[in-house]
C-alpha cells in the first residue's frame, strides 16, 4: 500500500534553529511521543526504534533512517526503511522551513510504502491507522519544539509523579495491612515501596505441582482403540444389496467421538516443530538473512535458508514446455522471493513456541523489485518473475474446432461481450496443510502427510532430495478436506525432510498456520475472457464461440500449465456448439501460487460458456429456460468438437425436475409481483458438468515430452491369516466415505455384509496399493477407485472358488458366496457342505500340506489395477477423449437483491445431480450440498483480493469470510440417474460439482439486474461490487448484439 | 524482556477427571487440551476466533479454546467432544450426525458437536433458527451445513417425542 | 499461532489490579475475557511484558436499575447481557448484545471489554452512544465517569489511563413510547461488522418524534452521531418520505474507509438502507409491536 502525506504547521522558533534540530535524528528521535532507542550507524544513518500501534495494540518500528539531502537552514530530506508487525515499510520524507514572523513554517511531505500481512487485516482499511500514526508524530515533533509545551509538559508531569507516588504507597501500605502482611513497620518508606512493587509485579504462580500431579495419565493408544460402530448401522440399515443403500459412514465411528488420527494428531517421540518465515513482499530480492539471534535462543535446533537448500536439492520437476523447463522452483526461496507469503527461512525448535519464536528473531533485508500482480502487466514483461523463462507468459495454445469463422459469416446474431472475469479463491479446507517427515537411518524419508495426490508428490520430492521412489514412505490417514488445495503441498514436505535430515533424523512437524494457508496454500486461478464472440442462428442456437483466455496461475507453475488444457474437457460445457476458436494463455503473476481447486479448470470454462448462454437469451429476450433447452445436448454418447466423450445425460429432464423443485412457475408470478414493486428479483438457471477419471495423455497437449498417459488406480484385498478381508486403497479420502462405499461393493460382491470387511484408512506407499495416478482428485473414485475394487474382488473370487472347490470337492461352478454359521463362507448350492473364509486361508497360509499344482498360484492377496480404455490424445489436434465420465448438476435459484444495501439474498435454491448409478445416496447428497454451498460462498464472500504492490488482503479467514451457516439457503435436493455407459457400476465420478452455485449465482443476479442495464461479468458479486456495478450500468458498452435481417 | 521462564499451576475438571499441571502463562487451552492431555478430538483450524474448530465448553458454556489462555480456564470445568460418550453409550448428537450424515471429513464436527451440545442444554426445544445462530461461529467446508442441521434438529424432535 | 511470553498476573480485587497496573506501566496489559486481545496477541501484533487477568474480579459482572439508570458491570458477557432483564426490557440491548460475534464469542466477551478496545466498527461503541451512555472508570484516584463518545477518542483509542479500568457502563433508561433498533451488517457472525446503525426514537400521539437518537458505526474512527438527520425529524410527525430525507442527511456526515467489504460510496449506501431498515424497526417498537432483531449477514 502506498500513502502520501503532507502537511504544515508553524512553531516559535527560528528557522536555524528548527533545522539543526530536524535535520539531526540524535535530536529529534528522542522527542518522538513512543521512542525507545537510537543508534548511530554513521554520520548521516541512523537507527530509531519507537514503538507504533493503533491505538493500545503496539509494537515497536525499527527504521534505519538516512539523511539524504540537507541545506542548512530550509531543506533536508530524509530515506527510511523499516520492520513493523507483521509488516516493513519504506518511505521518504522531507521539509522546507520558511520563516514566519520571529518563528518558523514547517512544511512536511512523506511518502510511505507499506507490504506485509498486516494490511490484511481490518479487510485492508489500514490507511486511516497509518494516517492516525503519521499524525501522532506530526503532532509531538510540533509540540517538541514549543518551549511553552514542554514547560507546560514538565510541570503536569512532575504534579502527576508526586501525586502517584502519595497515594501509590499509601494504598499499598494498606493493601499489605489488609491481607494480614506480617511486614514490619515501614522504617524505610522507599524500601518498603520498592518490596511491595516487587511483590506486586512478580507474576501469579498457582502453587506447586505435587508428585502424583505430575505423574503422566495413560491417555489410550489410539492405534488399539479401534471404536467401530460400523456392525450396529449395518444391522439397523440391513439391505439385501448394499450398492445403492443409503449406508450411514463407517468413518463416522471414530469422527463423531473426536477419534480421529490428523496429522497435527500424530506425535512421536523426539519430535520437533518447524516455523516458517515468509517474505512479506509480492516481489523482493533476498539481501542478507542473519538467523543468529533465532539460532540462540534455548529450544531452537537449526535453521534453514534457501541457499543453504539449493546445495542440496534439486529444483522441482516443471511441467511447462520449452524455457518454462527453465523455472527453478525450490522449497525456500532463493536470491529472491515472488510472492507475499513465499517461505524465505525455516527454523526448527523444541515446541511450536518457540518456533515461532525464533522465526520473529530472523533477520532478513530485502530490496523490493517492481511486481506484475495482474495478467496485464505480468504480459508487458517489464518484471519477469522467473529470469530462465525469459516471460511471464508460461503457456498459449490455440484450440480450434469446426469451421468457426464460416459459422460467423452465417450467424443470424453475432453477440460481442466486453471483458468477463472469474476470480480467486480456494476452498480452504479447514484442516491446513501438514507433514510429520522423518529421515531414516538407511537414508530415505518417511511421511505423514494429508497429500491428496501422494502418486504424484513422491515422483515430485524423490528427484528433488535425490532418492528413489522406493526410499520414501508416504502416509495419509484422516484429511480435513481438501478439494484439491492439498495437491500442492509437496515443497513443504520436501522442507520438513531436509529439516529432519539436517537433524539427525528427528521427526519435524509442520502445521501450516491459516494464514500461512491463505497466503501461500494453494489459490484457484483466475481466468479472464477477452473479445468474446459468440455466433447464434435465428432460434437462438449457439452455432460458435470464439475468445480469448488468460488464466493467472500465480507465483509458481506448480500443477500447472494442466489447467491450460483440463478446461478442453467441458469445452462446449452442455451445449451443442460445434465451432469453437479459443486462444488460451496462463501468465504467472507475483502472487500465491495456484493448485487444483474444487471443479479445477473446468468450473471456469463452464461459468465462461453459461455466461454467454445467458447473457445471449436476455439480449435476445428469450426465456432462460427456453435457451436452455433450444441448446442442450441431447444425444448421448455425444463426441465433442474436440473428441471428448459424454457418456449419458439428460439435462432437459433435470431442468424439468429443478423447476419442479423450486416451484418455477409459483416464482415467476411472484417475481412479476415485486417487479411491480420495483424489487430486483432474479431466477438463475446454471447447468454445469463434472468430468470424472482424467486422461493424462492430454498432459501431452500442453508439453508433449511428458510421458504420461491413460489413468489408473489400484485396489489390493486379501485374505488375512484369521480369514479376515482386508482392503487397502490407493486413494486419499478427505470426507468422501470411500472405507464405506469400498465395503458396500465388496461386500455385494462376496454375498457378506458391509462391516465384515476391514478396508484401512487412508493411503500408505508400504501397503503397494497404488498406482502412478493414485489420489483423490478430478471426480474419480466411483469410477477408477471402486472399479480397482471390483477388478481384485473378481479376482480374489476366482482364487477363493479354486481353493473351496478342492476342499469341498465340487465343480466351481456349484459353488456360491454367502455367509455361514462361522462367517462368510463358500457353500456347495444347495447343500450344508461349505468352507469358511479362515479354512480357506489356512490352505493358503497356514495349512497348507496336500495342495495339488494347481492351487499353486493362489495367494489370496490380489492388487488389481484398474485402467480406464484411453487413447493417447492428437497433440496437434488438441483432441481426444480426456475424460471417462460426465456427471452433471443442473441448479437454479432465486436471488433478490436489496435496493437499499445491495445484499443479495437467495430466497430458494434447487439442486438436482446426475451421476449415474449412485453408491451411496446419502454420500451422494453430501457431496452435492457441500459443493453447491461451497459454490455459493464463491459467488458472494469468498475472494483473494490483492492490491497492486501484491498485499493480500483478504488473508484470515475473519477477511475471507468463508461462508457460514447464517449465510447458507435450504437447498432443496434431487436427482436423476442415467447410468455410464463406461464404467462397471454405471456410476460416475463426481463432487466436485462443476462450479454450479457460481453459473447459477451469476444468472440469477443478471435476471434480477438486467432492467438496471446491467451485465453479470465477474463471477464474484459481494453487495459492494453490484453496487458498483448497478451505479456503472454499462450493458451498451459491455455488450453488442449484431443481427442480420433474414 | 518478559519471563518465558514463569509457569503456572492450573487445575481443571476435563470430562469429570481433574488435572493439575504447570503451564506458559501464554499457552492457550487448545494447546493444553491437545497437548498437554493429548485429547486431540479439539481441532485447531483458522487461529483467529472465526471457525469454531476449537469450541469446548467451559463451565457450561460454548467456548472458542484458541482464544482463551490455559490459565483463564483455572478451576473451571471442560467438556470436550471426548466427554460426549457415557458409559460406551454415544451421545444422541454424535449418532445424530452420524446417521444424517451431517459429517465428511469430520475436522470440524467435534466443534460442531459441541456449539449444538451446548445449544441443547440451554434449549432443548430450539427450532431451526436457534440452531443456526448457535452454530454461526462454527464453520464446515465439506457438509453445506443441511445435514448438520438435520442431525441437530432430529435430536430436538427426539427430545420433544420423548415428553 | 502462540503469543509471545508474558508475565501473568492474577488481582484479587479491583484496587490491586489497579495497583498492578499502575506499578507495571504501559507495557501491561488487562485481560477480561481475552476475545479481542487474545487474536491480537496470537498475531503477535502486540507483544505486551504483562498481562494482568481482571476476568476473575469479584462484583463486575451485573445489569441493574436504580432509579432512572441502568448499569451493566463491565464483566458483564455478551451472552449473559442478552438474556438479563435489561436486555428484555430494552430490545435495542438485545439486537446488540445477541447479535454480536458467535455463541463462542459470547460466552466470554465482556462489554467492558468491547469499550475499552474501541473498534471502530464493533457493536458495543455504537449501541452505548445510541443509548447516550457513560463510562465508569476506576483508577487511583477514584471512579469517574466519562460519556462514550469523549471516552472513545479515536480508532482503537480511549481516554482510559494505563492504570485504569473501565469498572461499568450506565445510561437512563429509555423513555416508556421508547423504541429502538440496532442493525449491523457483517459478512458472517464472526465477522467484524461493516456498517451498523442503532436508532432510538420515542414517538408522542400521531408519529410525533419527541426525540431521538441515530448513530452510525463503521461510519469513521468512532461511532458517529448523525445530528442533521434527527434535527430534520425531531418534533416532526414522522413519515417515510422524512425517513428518506433524515437518511441522506446521515450519509452526508458518514466517512466510511474503503476496504475489501466495500468502497466509501458504496458503504453510504449501506449506512442509508440500514437507517431504513432500523427506522422500521424501531417504529414498531414504539408501538408495542414484538419484533425480533436481526443482523445482516452476507
Amino acid at each position: 500500500m502506498e500513502m502520501k502525506f503532507s502537511g504544515e504547521f508553524a512553531v516559535s522558533p527560528p528557522p536555524a534553529e528548527v533545522f539543526d534540530l530536524l535535520s539531526d535524528p540524535q535530536k529529534f528521535a528522542p522527542l518522538l511521543p513512543t521512542f525507545s532507542s537510537l543508534e548511530m550507524i554513521d554520520a548521516n544513518t541512523a537507527q530509531v526504534k519507537v514503538s507504533v500501534g493503533i491505538g493500545k495494540i503496539r509494537g515497536t518500528a525499527t527504521t534505519q533512517l538516512t539523511l539524504t539531502k540537507k541545506v542548512a537552514p530550509s531543506h533536508a530530506a530524509y530515506v527510511g526503511t523499516g520492520k513493523v508487525m507483521g509488516g516493513v515499510y519504506s518511505m521518504i520524507s522531507s521539509y522546507d522551513l520558511e520563516p514566519r514572523g520571529s518563528g518558523t513554517l514547517v512544511k512536511w511531505q512523506g511518502e510511505v510504502q507499506l507490504v506485509g500481512k498486516i494490511l490484511s487485516l481490518a479487510g485492508g482499511g489500514m490507511r486511516g491507522y497509518a494516517e492516525q500514526e503519521i499524525n501522532a508524530v506530526i503532532n509531538s515533533l510540533r509540540q517538541a519544539m514549543s518551549p511553552e509545551y514542554q514547560q507546560e509538559l514538565a510541570a503536569r508531569k512532575k504534579a502527576q509523579a508526586e501525586q502517584k507516588s502519595g497515594w501509590f504507597s499509601g494504598l499499598m501500605r494498606k493493601l499489605h495491612k489488609s491481607e494480614g502482611s506480617a511486614a514490619a513497620p515501614a522504617v524505610d518508606e522507599e524500601a518498603a515501596n520498592a518490596a511491595y512493587t516487587a511483590a506486586l509485579t512478580a507474576g501469579w504462580s498457582g502453587g506447586d505441582l505435587t508428585p502424583e500431579d505430575i505423574t503422566p495419565v495413560l491417555t489410550p493408544l489410539r492405534s488399539l482403540a479401534r471404536v467401530n460402530d460400523f456392525p450396529d448401522i449395518v444391522k439397523r440399515q440391513a439391505s439385501d444389496k448394499w450398492v445403492h443403500a443409503p449406508l450411514s459412514r463407517k468413518e463416522d465411528s471414530r469422527l463423531v467421538r473426536g477419534q480421529g488420527l490428523f496429522v497435527d494428531d500424530y506425535k512421536v517421540d523426539g519430535m520437533v516443530h518447524m516455523a516458517l518465515v515468509r517474505s512479506p513482499y509480492a516481489h523482493a530480492r533476498i539481501v542478507r538473512i542473519d538467523t543468529s539471534k533465532a539460532e540462540s535462543l534455548p529450544g531452537v535446533l537449526c535453521t534453514l535458508t534457501g541457499s543453504e537448500i539449493a546445495k542440496v536439492c534439486n529444483p522441482f520437476m516443471q511441467i511447462g514446455p520449452g524455457e518454462a523447463q527453465n523455472i527453478r522452483d525450490f522449497p525456500l526461496a532463493v536470491e529472491k522471493a515472488i510472492h507475499q507469503g513465499e517461505p524465505v527461512v525455516a527454523v526448527v525448535a523444541e515446541n511450536p513456541r518457540l518456533a515461532t519464536d525464533a522465526a520473529q528473531l530472523v533477520e532478513v533485508e530485502y530490496e523490493a523489485l517492481p511486481v506484475a500482480v495482474d495478467w496485464q502487466s505480468a504480459l508487458e514483461d517489464k518484471c519477469v518473475l522467473h529470469p530462465g523463462m525469459g516471460t511471464n507468459h508460461h503457456w498459449h495454445g490455440v484450440f480450434e474446432f469446426g469451421e468457426v469463422d464460416k459459422a460467423f459469416a452465417e450467424a443470424a446474431h453475432v453477440v460481442k461481450i466486453g471483458q468477463m472475469d472469474f476470480h480467486r479463491f480456494a476452498s480452504t479446507p479447514l484442516e491446513t496443510n501438514a507433514v510429520v517427515a522423518t529421515w531414516q537411518p538407511f537414508g530415505g524419508v518417511d511421511f505423514f502427510c494429508n497429500n491428496s495426490f501422494p502418486a504424484i508428490a513422491v515422483q515430485m520430492i524423490a528427484p528433488a532430495l535425490g532418492l528413489s521412489i522406493d526410499q520414501i514412505r508416504c502416509k495419509t490417514h484422516d484429511i480435513g478436506g481438501s478439494f484439491g488445495n492439498k495437491i500442492g503441498t509437496y515443497p513443504y514436505m520436501t522442507l520438513a525432510a531436509m529439516a529432519s535430515k539436517k537433524l539427525g533424523g528427528r521427526p519435524v512437524k509442520w502445521i501450516e498456520t491459516r494464514n500461512e494457508n491463505m497466503l501461500a496454500g494453494g489459490h484457484g486461478s483466475e481466468r479472464v475472457y477477452l473479445d468474446t464472440e459468440v455466433a447464434l442462428d435465428k432460434d437462438g442456437l449457439i452455432t460458435a464461440v470464439r475468445s480469448r483466455h488468460i488464466d493467472d496461475c500465480g507465483a509458481y507453475p506448480r500443477y500447472e500449465p494442466l489447467g491450460c488444457v483440463i478446461w478442453s474437457q467441458v469445452l462446449p460445457a452442455v451445449y451443442k456448439t460445434r465451432n469453437f476458436r479459443i486462444d488460451f494463455n496462463q501468465v504467472v503473476t507475483n502472487k500465491g501460487p495456484a493448485a487444483p481447486n474444487r471443479g479445477y479448470s473446468r468450473l471456469q470454462q463452464l461459468w465462461f460458456m453459461e455466461r454467454i448462454i445467458d447473457i445471449c437469451a436476455h439480449e435476445l429476450n428469450i426465456p432462460g429456460d427456453e435457451m436452455r433447452l433450444r441448446n442442450y445436448i441431447r444425444e448421448f454418447p455425444y463426441t465433442t468438437p474436440n473428441g471428448c466423450v459424454y457418456d449419458s445425460g439428460n439435462y432437459p429432464l433435470m431442468l424439468e425436475k429443478a423447476k419442479a423443485l423450486i416451484d418455477w412457475d409459483g416464482w415467476k408470478k411472484k417475481q412479476a409481483a415485486a417487479r411491480a414493486e420495483g424489487r430486483w428479483l432474479g431466477i438463475g438457471i446454471g447447468t454445469t458438468l463434472d468430468s470424472g477419471t482424467n486422461n493424462f495423455g492430454q498432459a501431452r497437449i500442453v508439453n508433449p515430452y511428458l510421458p504420461f498417459s491413460g489413468n489408473s488406480e489400484v485396489a489390493t484385498i486379501k485374505l488375512d491369516l484369521d480369514g479376515g478381508v482386508v482392503v487397502m486403497l490407493g486413494s486419499t479420502p478427505s470426507g468422501q466415505g470411500h472405507e464405506t462405499t469400498t465395503a458396500q461393493v465388496v461386500a455385494d460382491e462376496l454375498g457378506i455384509r458391509p462391516d465384515m470387511i476391514e478396508v484401512r484408512t487412508g493411503f500408505d506407499t508400504t501397503f503397494n496399493s497404488h498406482g502412478g495416478h493414485s489420489g483423490s482428485y478430478a471426480s474419480q473414485f466411483a469410477v477408477t477407485g471402486l472399479s480397482a475394487v471390483h477388478g481384485a474382488c473378481q479376482k480374489l473370487k476366482k482364487e477363493l472358488k479354486m481353493l473351496a472347490a478342492f476342499a469341498l470337492e465340487a465343480s466351481e461352478d456349484d459353488l456360491e458366496f454367502g455367509i455361514g454359521q462361522q462367517g462368510p463362507e463358500l457353500r456347495v448350492k444347495g447343500t450344508d457342505r461349505s468352507i469358511n473364509y479362515w479354512a480357506l486361508s489356512a490352505m493358503v497360509n497356514i495349512n497348507t500340506a496336500g495342495q495339488p499344482p494347481e492351487l499353486a498360484d493362489v495367494t489370496l492377496n490380489i492388487r488389481h489395477v484398474y485402467r480406464p480404455p484411453f487413447q493417447i490424445p492428437d497433440v496437434e489436434k488438441k483432441m481426444g477423449n480426456l475424460t471417462l465420465t460426465y456427471a452433471a448438476q443442473l441448479h437454479i435459484a432465486v436471488v433478490e437483491v436489496d435496493r437499499q444495501t445491495y445484499v443479495p439474498k437467495i430466497l430458494a435454491y434447487s439442486a438436482v445431480d446426475d451421476c449415474g448409478n449412485v453408491i451411496n445416496p446419502k454420500i451422494v447428497a453430501g457431496q452435492v450440498h457441500g459443493a453447491t454451498i461451497h459454490g455459493i460462498g464463491a459467488a458472494l464472500m469468498e475472494s483473494f483480493i490483492y492490491d497492486k504492490e501484491g498485499n493480500l488482503l483478504t488473508a484470515s479467514f475473519t477477511d475471507y469470510t468463508p461462508i457460514t451457516i447464517m449465510n447458507t439457503p435450504d437447498l432443496a435436493f434431487g436427482e436423476i440417474e442415467t447410468p455410464s455407459p463406461f464404467s462397471y457400476n454405471g456410476a460416475k465420478g463426481m463432487g466436485e460439482g462443476g462450479g454450479a452455485p457460481l453459473h447459477t449465482m451469476s444468472a440469477a443476479i443478471q435476471d434480477a439486474l438486467f432492467a438496471q442495464n446491467v451485465i453479470i461479468r465477474n463471477s464474484f458479486n459481494s453487495p459492494g461490487d453490484l453496487y458498483e456495478t448497478v451505479k456503472r450500468a454499462d450493458r451498451q458498452t459491455a455488450v453488442k448484439v449484431e443481427s442480420r435481417a433474414s | 524482556m518478559p519471563n518465558a521462564a514463569q509457569l503456572v499451576t492450573i487445575e481443571v475438571t476435563v470430562n469429570g477427571e481433574k488435572y493439575r499441571r504447570q503451564v506458559e502463562p501464554r499457552m492457550l487451552l487448545v494447546e493444553f487440551i491437545r497437548e498437554e492431555l493429548d485429547l486431540t478430538g479439539t481441532h485447531i483450524g483458522c487461529d483467529t476466533s472465526y471457525c469454531g474448530a476449537c469450541t469446548v465448553q467451559l463451565n457450561g458454556s460454548p467456548v472458542k479454546s484458541c482464544t482463551l489462555l490455559a490459565v483463564q480456564a483455572d478451576g473451571g470445568e471442560i467438556l470436550t467432544v471426548e466427554g460426549l460418550e457415557k458409559d460406551g453409550q454415544l451421545h444422541p448428537l454424535q449418532k445424530s450426525f452420524s446417521e444424517h450424515h451431517g459429517l465428511q471429513c469430520g475436522y470440524c464436527t467435534p466443534g460442531m458437536l459441541m456449539s449444538a451440545h451446548a445449544l441443547l442444554e440451554q434449549n432443548p426445544q430450539a427450532d431451526r433458527k436457534a440452531i443456526r445462530k448457535a452454530l454461526a461461529g462454527n464453520v464446515c467446508r465439506c457438509t453445506g451445513y443441511q445435514n448438520i442441521l438435520k442431525a441437530v434438529e432430529a435430536v430436538v424432535n427426539e427430545t420433544k417425542g420423548g415428553q | 499461532m502462540y503469543p509471545a511470553p508474558f508475565r501473568y498476573h492474577r488481582p484479587a480485587s479491583l484496587k490491586e489490579a489497579i495497583l498492578m497496573l499502575s506499578a507495571l506501566g504501559e507495557t501491561a496489559k488487562p485481560l477480561a475475557g481475552g476475545q479481542t486481545l487474545i487474536p491480537v496477541l496470537k498475531l503477535r501484533l502486540d507483544e505486551p511484558t504483562d498481562i494482568v487477568d481482571i476476568g476473575r474480579l469479584p462484583d463486575l459482572r451485573f445489569a441493574r436499575k436504580e432509579n432512572d439508570w441502568i448499569q451493566i458491570g463491565a464483566l458483564s458477557s455478551h451472552g449473559w447481557i442478552a438474556k438479563s432483564d435489561i436486555a428484555s426490557a430494552i430490545p435495542i440491548v438485545r439486537d446488540c448484545a445477541g447479535g454480536i460475534a458467535d455463541a463462542q464469542v459470547r460466552s466470554l466477551g465482556t462489554i467492558g471489554g468491547s469499550v475499552s478496545a474501541a473498534h471502530p466498527n464493533c457493536d458495543w461503541p455504537a449501541l452505548l452512544h445510541v443509548l447516550d451512555a457513560e463510562v465508569v472508570c476506576s483508577g487511583p484516584n477514584g471512579d469517574r465517569q466519562v460519556p462514550v463518545d469523549q471516552f472513545i477518542s479515536d480508532a482503537y483509542t480511549t481516554t482510559l489511563a494505563t492504570d485504569e479500568l473501565v469498572t461499568s457502563l450506565r445510561f437512563k433508561a429509555p423513555a416508556a413510547g421508547s423504541g429502538g433498533a440496532y442493525i449491523t451488517y457483517k459478512k458472517a457472525a464472526a465477522a467484524f461488522p461493516v456498517c451498523s446503525v442503532g436508532i432510538q426514537l420515542t414517538l408522542g400521539a400521531g408519529n410525533l418524534c419527541q426525540d431521538l437518537r441515530i448513530i452510525m458505526g463503521g461510519a469513521g474512527p468512532t461511532p458517529r452521531r448523525a445530528l442533521e438527520a434527527e434535527r430534520e425529524l425531531r418534533g416532526r410527525e414522522i413519515n417515510p418520505q422524512l425517513w428518506a430525507r433524515a437518511a441522506d442527511a446521515a450519509i452526508a456526515v458518514a466517512e466510511p474507509d474503503s476496504d475489501t467489504r466495500g468502497d466509501t460510496a458504496y458503504k453510504r449506501q449501506l449506512l442509508r438502507g440500514l437507517i431504513l431498515k432500523v427506522a422500521d424497526v424501531a417504529m414498531l417498537r414504539c408501538a408495542n409491536t414484538k419484533i425480533e432483531g436481526s443482523h445482516i449477514y452476507a
